[in-house]
């Protein structure tokens, strides 16, 4: 019985372990421009997607989070055809007229499905080992078998970069990859964009 | 001690995760260390190119070397074709560059590695053997197996290699003066490969007769 216990109790700190390690949003790589020192006074979200849906999710968030911290903000849907996809000229018009110093970007860039698995370990665990000094060497041990763990998840790539309108150059950049196993891409709107604000808060982009 | 500190450091340079495979010099340059250097990373994802270029520039800087960002100093988003090759040429006027210097991918590769299945068994006693105790010692080298014995299964693993050409060109000649192919083993994100890749590309740039 005990010996079960310690079976289900191994392989489910295990299973957790993985899932928690694996979801969620990491930056893998972060670019910053050390010479820039200015605070944005208005920021335009442009969330780069074909799909007029979730352009507008994913401007709609980062609009709240970061209005939330005190920063003006401007969705691009709120001033930009929707129909018609603007060249770069068009949207650096339309920034300059509403008065962003600063624009982010954030683009999608792939999405891959992927899966991890831990194979079969086996561990002999000497029983009584606390008990008595004799009972090291003459111990009955126990084995305990952890099982294969797999599963499949989902990882979504995506580049974030904010632009300094003055200048039409990079300020900041990051690649980030959200890692998910249920819910679909559109659930993961809200948790990228809070680790996004959050490191951007960290760098001092923004407020 | 001495012997301890030098194994770390063998086992460090065995393990580091970029090699230079091959560097060629031309030993006709007279010109000297560069002055105003462009750093050109041929990488097609942005926060990677701007990651490698600002690392190179930073490190250029510390030298005293002027350097420049081709992401700063072009024109063009593009680095392919007749308009990078015009924006390079710009670029190199307008700002003074004396020494342009380039990173391109020259192909990358996998390599298989299997794993055999193992059963590590654990000598009783280390935790007693003090240090410079010869008992503690012999008790460690004659190793129980029991009481604890792990068991792994076999398994295979690929392991990922890129490899990267770094050079730098003289401006006024147009000519290659220094080239290094390096292979750097993909463990995790590339990126985080960068600083340690830069840091070893300097080392053997400034190793050369007119860069030191």
């Amino acid at each position: 019985m005990k010996r079960r216990i310690i079976q289900v109790a191994s392989v489910a700190i295990i299973s957790f372990g993985l899932l928690a390690s694996c979801a969620g949003t990491k930056l893998v790589a972060q670019w910053k421009d050390d010479a820039y020192q200015g605070h944005p006074s208005k920021i335009f979200v442009i969330g780069q997607s074909k799909e007029y849906g979730p352009r507008t999710l994913v401007e709609d968030e980062f609009v709240r989070q970061l209005k939330a911290r005190g920063n003006d903000v401007i969705a691009s849907y709120t001033v930009l055809p929707r129909e018609e996809k603007p060249d770069k000229e068009a949207v650096l018009k339309k920034v300059q007229e509403v008065g962003a110093d600063v624009i982010i970007v954030v683009k999608f860039l792939k999405k891959e499905v992927g899966d991890t698995h831990t194979p079969v370990r086996r561990y002999a665990v000497p029983q009584g080992f606390d008990t008595s000094w004799d009972s090291y060497y003459g111990g009955v041990t126990t084995d305990v078998g952890v099982r294969d763990v797999s599963y499949d998840y989902d990882a979504v790539t995506m580049e974030t970069t904010l632009y300094q309108t003055a200048t039409r150059k990079p300020i900041w950049s990051a690649l980030s990859q959200t890692t998910y196993q249920s819910g679909g891409p559109i659930k993961q709107i809200k948790p990228f964009t809070t680790a996004i604000v959050k490191n951007l808060v960290q760098e001092r982009m923004v407020q | 001690m001495v012997t301890i500190l030098l194994c770390v450091l063998l086992v460090c340079i065995g393990c580091a995760a970029t090699q230079v495979k091959q560097y060629t010099f031309d030993e006709t340059y007279q010109g000297g260390q560069p002055k105003n250097v462009l750093v050109i990373a041929v990488v097609r994802q942005p926060t990677t190119r701007r990651m490698m270029e600002s690392e190179f520039a930073k490190q250029f800087k510390k030298k005293g070397i002027d350097a420049v960002e081709s992401f700063r100093a072009l024109t063009t988003d593009t680095l392919v074709g007749d308009a990078a090759r015009e924006g390079i040429a710009s670029a190199v006027k307008e700002q003074g560059i004396d020494t342009v210097l380039t990173v391109r991918s020259a192909g990358g590769r996998t390599e298989e590695r299997n794993i055999p299945g193992m059963t590590i068994t654990t000598g009783g006693g280390m935790p007693y053997a003090s240090s410079g105790a010869w008992g503690g010692y012999t008790t460690v080298m004659a190793s129980f197996p029991e009481p604890s014995a792990p068991t792994t299964q076999g398994y295979s693993a690929e392991e990922k290699f890129l490899s990267l050409e770094t050079q730098l060109y003289d401006v006024r000649t147009e000519k290659l003066i220094w080239s290094a192919l390096s292979e750097t083993r993909i463990s995790g994100p590339p990126q985080e490969e960068i600083n340690a890749f830069v840091s070893l590309m300097f080392k053997e740039l400034f190793k050369a007769k007119p860069f030191r």
